[in-house]
């Protein structure tokens, strides 16, 4: 009885950790997606001439973390009497990414607000390409190799259950 | 010192602290220079505060924060070398200007006009203006000498009178509008359109406000004094102000000199500062 119950719990374990890492996998896609989307809405409401915050906060309805981060900065340009790349800076090393992404994120943020519409929409337009391509890689890697952690953690519980039955 | 709320949080954080404990009476402007200190200006006085010296970042995070982080929003006003806060205050830039000059680079000073109001300082204008008629006022002094203050309280007591004002607000200085919330009292009958360009927004006030009076702050172009025809037409009484040291010399000046011989203004008040302290005379044009 308890081995069944060790075992029953052995095989749990290996599909929970087999899942959470096809999850993680999965989830960098999104984030990126949520970035994306929430930047081209910057985009259109700086070619309009919005003002950065008010645009920010639009763009803020975006789900995940890219309306998150574009609201927590808005909320603290208000609040803060600092300039936007010192609080851009800042929220990036809170946000979930590779050092490319955050490079990329950093070069935008050093543009915004401070130049004229045309600059400011082509620092935007670059670093949406570059997000772009690295969520299009994310999003093949997922495809390739999330089941395959799914299994392979899968069949290394089976395996491990064998072995110790 | 007093300032508005909006200014402490757009001024570089390393100078409030001097600006907080310098004792200045109604400060009127504040100038930044590169490499030297903050210096407030008052109609008595000019001070060099204990401040640290001003510095790029300075004057870059003063720019940035002025403008909203939205330097892409004020590319004609920072064409004529300024920005204006949501409190009125105006501030003038000094630097490169680059590309269509919407964009200021390397800055090196900065100069912060900072509006107030002085309650009733038009009290005996307007009284006058009760008793003899409203008629058409020009307000007229050299620069820095109160005339947008005067106009703002002017407006304030006419419009308390039950008079309907319409006020043409180019730059945001007279009524120091913050989004939908007026900085100054101008009146329970005022109406105010801010920002656009003052021809402009004066016909728009003309068409749909129906005013009685029609005030903006100063004329400096032919196209407003085509509006002023246009608004006398109209049947509005005006209220203005403009830039001038004398009659003789606003004469040798042919915007002035044409306004002057258009007899639209009637009545010319004269500010003049003395020893510090705002001198009023009425004449008649």
């Amino acid at each position: 009885m308890l081995r069944l119950l060790g075992g029953v719990l052995l095989l749990a374990s290996a599909f929970w950790l087999g899942r959470h890492a096809s999850l993680r996998l999965r989830q960098r896609p999104r984030q990126l997606r949520s970035l994306i989307d929430a930047l081209e809405i910057l985009h259109a409401d700086i070619s309009a001439l919005t003002p950065l915050s008010e645009a920010m906060l639009r763009a803020s309805g975006v789900k995940g973390c890219g309306g998150a981060f574009l609201k927590r900065i808005a909320c603290r340009l208000e609040q803060e009497n600092r300039m936007l790349d010192e609080i851009w800076a800042e929220e990036l090393q809170s946000m979930p990414l590779r050092l490319q992404e955050r490079e990329s994120l950093s070069v935008l943020g050093a543009h915004l607000g401070k130049y004229d519409t045309a600059t400011q929409l082509r620092a935007l337009e670059r670093c949406i390409c570059d997000l772009k391509r690295w969520e299009q890689e994310a999003t093949e890697k997922t495809r390739a190799e999330a089941g395959l952690w799914l299994r392979l953690i899968g069949v290394a519980g089976v395996l491990l259950l064998i072995v110790l039955w | 010192m007093k300032l508005p709320n909006e200014l402490m949080n757009i001024l570089p954080p390393e100078l409030l602290p001097a600006l907080q404990t310098a004792k200045i009476d109604h400060p009127e402007e504040m100038r930044l220079r590169i490499n030297r200190r903050l210096t407030v200006v008052s109609a008595k006085q000019t001070v060099t505060l204990d401040s640290p010296e001003i510095t790029a970042q300075h004057l870059d995070h003063l720019l940035e924060r002025a403008s909203g982080c939205s330097v892409h929003v004020c590319g004609e006003l920072l064409r004529q070398g300024y920005l204006h806060t949501a409190s009125g205050c105006r501030i003038g830039f000094c630097g490169t200007v680059a590309g269509d000059g919407t964009v200021l680079r390397a800055l090196t000073s900065a100069n912060i006009r900072i509006p107030h109001a002085i309650p009733d300082c038009a009290r005996g204008i307007a009284d006058q203006m009760l008793r003899e008629g409203v008629e058409n006022l020009l307000i007229l002094s050299p620069p820095g000498c109160g005339k947008t203050t005067l106009l703002r309280d002017l407006i304030r007591l006419l419009s308390a009178s039950g008079f309907r004002i319409s006020v043409a607000d180019e730059r945001g200085e007279v009524a120091g509008q913050s989004g939908r919330k007026p900085g100054f009292d101008l009146g329970p009958n005022t109406d105010v359109m801010t920002g656009g360009s003052k021809a402009e927004t004066a016909m728009m006030l003309l068409r749909s406000m129906n005013p009685q009076i029609l005030a903006f702050d100063e004329i400096t172009s032919p196209r407003d004094l085509a509006v002023i025809r246009q608004a006398v037409g109209c049947g509005v009484t005006l209220l203005a102000t403009a830039h001038a040291e004398s009659r003789a010399l606003m004469k040798s000046r042919p915007l002035y000199r044409e306004l002057l011989n258009s007899h639209i203004f009637r009545k010319a008040l004269w500010i003049r500062l003395e020893q510090g302290e705002r001198c009023y005379e009425m004449e008649r044009l």
